[in-house]
């Protein structure tokens, strides 16, 4: 295999490599280095394979009389430089027909979980919205500027210290633009599904960014691990059947290791190898672009010159 | 953060503050001034209402019953119970398990800091 075909596989096997990795930067990581290397890299990698799909389609679809006849190229030179099977282009279809719908409906659905968030956040008054809530509850809500919510249940629960870090902690989401980069991962994960592993991965290292700016403005990480543990230990816990919970379980303790641990050090392998594939990708979808756009040149330089002779 | 701080503070309080108790209760090195202005921006705001306390006055956290925005604020985190929303909620539920295991890491760190 040479040329575009090979150029095409690129960005698929590097979002395996990249998705099997995205837990360990998540928890290894310096954690706002790993939130940027994980929404910035998926999106580029995820990116990546949509364009792949997209110029198999291109380059097999280019052989269509109908296409041909629009962009003024040759058929048979075409069909002769052709590096693609009509199975590849066939999958390549599906491929490219799944990710769009797959892109628009995930698009659809986080713009109005966004939106939603956005607007309520619009119409509070105060940095802090207290709910009447017996138990203690608190998250961020993201918007322009963002409003952390605090249940009554929690601010009368907790200390002064353990209350500053509840609140550094969802400022933190706030400032870091969190609701950002965890749309960006969950956008990628759906278009490719080797990606699948990076929503959850961002959200741990979104958790520890935002529990490290805690531990900053209480100047302690361990009161930080206990507070959340304190926190943690309050909250229902849900039936073991909701999934979705178990992966924000696996989080706590995930993030109270972290904060008991030294502070996180750059980790150069899993930087290397992921900042890698990102970058293979990139390069190759630029090189694929070149490729494909050097085949059809040479397609309709071929039907110039059997017009003119 | 200051706001959601001084706020965070009178609720936790649960009766009528001064602005030098809310101080004290900070532990900041923050300027009465600064105090003042913050409590007299959320008492304009309905957040806080202001009482006669000796020569000043005393602010306590007002749960406004019906407030439409802390409705709409919850039933956002109701709506939004899968892992890949836009909420960051600071802590899940754990099972006795978990929270033992979590315990005892706490107190083999205890040396550590």
């Amino acid at each position: 295999m040479s040329g575009p075909a090979f150029w095409l596989l690129v960005p698929f096997a590097a979002s395996v490599v990249f998705g099997a990795w995205a837990p360990v930067a998540a928890r290894r990581m310096p954690p706002r280095a790993a939130t940027f290397l994980l929404s910035v890299g998926s999106s580029v990698v995820s990116g990546g394979t949509i364009v792949a799909a997209a110029l198999v389609v291109a380059l097999v679809g280019g052989e269509t009389p109908v296409a041909a006849e629009h962009g003024h190229w040759s058929v048979h030179q075409l069909e002769a430089m052709q590096p693609f099977s009509t199975g590849v282009a066939v999958a390549a279809v599906a491929a490219l027909i799944l990710q769009a719908g797959a892109l628009v409906h995930a698009a659809e659905r986080h713009g109005r979980l966004l939106g939603r968030a956005w607007w309520t956040s619009h119409q509070a008054t105060t940095a802090l919205v207290v709910i009447d809530d017996p138990g203690p509850t608190a998250y961020a809500v993201p918007g322009w500027p963002g409003r952390i919510v605090a249940s009554a249940g929690l601010l009368s629960a907790f200390d002064s210290t353990e209350r500053r870090v509840v609140l550094a902690h969802e400022q933190a989401h706030l400032d870091g633009r969190h609701d950002l980069h965890l749309t960006a991962v969950a956008l990628a994960a759906a278009v490719n599904p080797f990606l699948r592993r990076v929503p959850g991965a961002c959200r741990l290292s979104t958790e520890r960014w935002a529990d490290e700016r805690a531990a900053v403005a209480v100047g302690d990480r361990r009161v930080v691990a206990e507070t959340i543990v304190r926190a943690a230990a309050a909250v229902p816990c849900p039936s073991p059947r909701m999934l979705t919970f178990g992966a924000a379980r696996h989080h706590v303790v995930a993030r109270v290791t972290a904060l008991l641990d030294a502070p996180a050090t750059h980790r150069p392998a899993t930087e290397l190898v992921m900042g890698a594939t990102v970058l293979l990708t990139a390069v190759a979808t630029a090189l694929s672009v070149r490729d494909t756009k050097h085949l059809f040149e040479v397609a309709e330089r071929a039907l110039q010159v059997s017009a003119a002779g | 953060m200051l706001e959601a701080e001084v706020l965070a503070v009178l609720w936790s309080a649960g009766d009528a503050l001064t602005p030098e108790e809310v101080r004290r209760r900070l532990g900041d090195d923050l300027a009465y001034t600064t105090i003042t202005t913050i409590l007299i921006r959320l008492q304009e705001k309905g957040a806080v209402r202001r009482e006669p306390a000796g020569r000043g006055f005393a602010y306590a956290a007002v749960l406004r019953e019906a407030d439409l925005v802390a409705n709409r604020m919850r039933a956002l985190l109701e709506d939004q119970r899968d892992r890949d929303g836009v909420l960051s909620r600071f802590v899940a539920g754990l099972d006795a398990k978990t929270q033992a295991a979590l315990r005892q890491a706490l107190e083999s760190g205890q040396g550590q800091r």
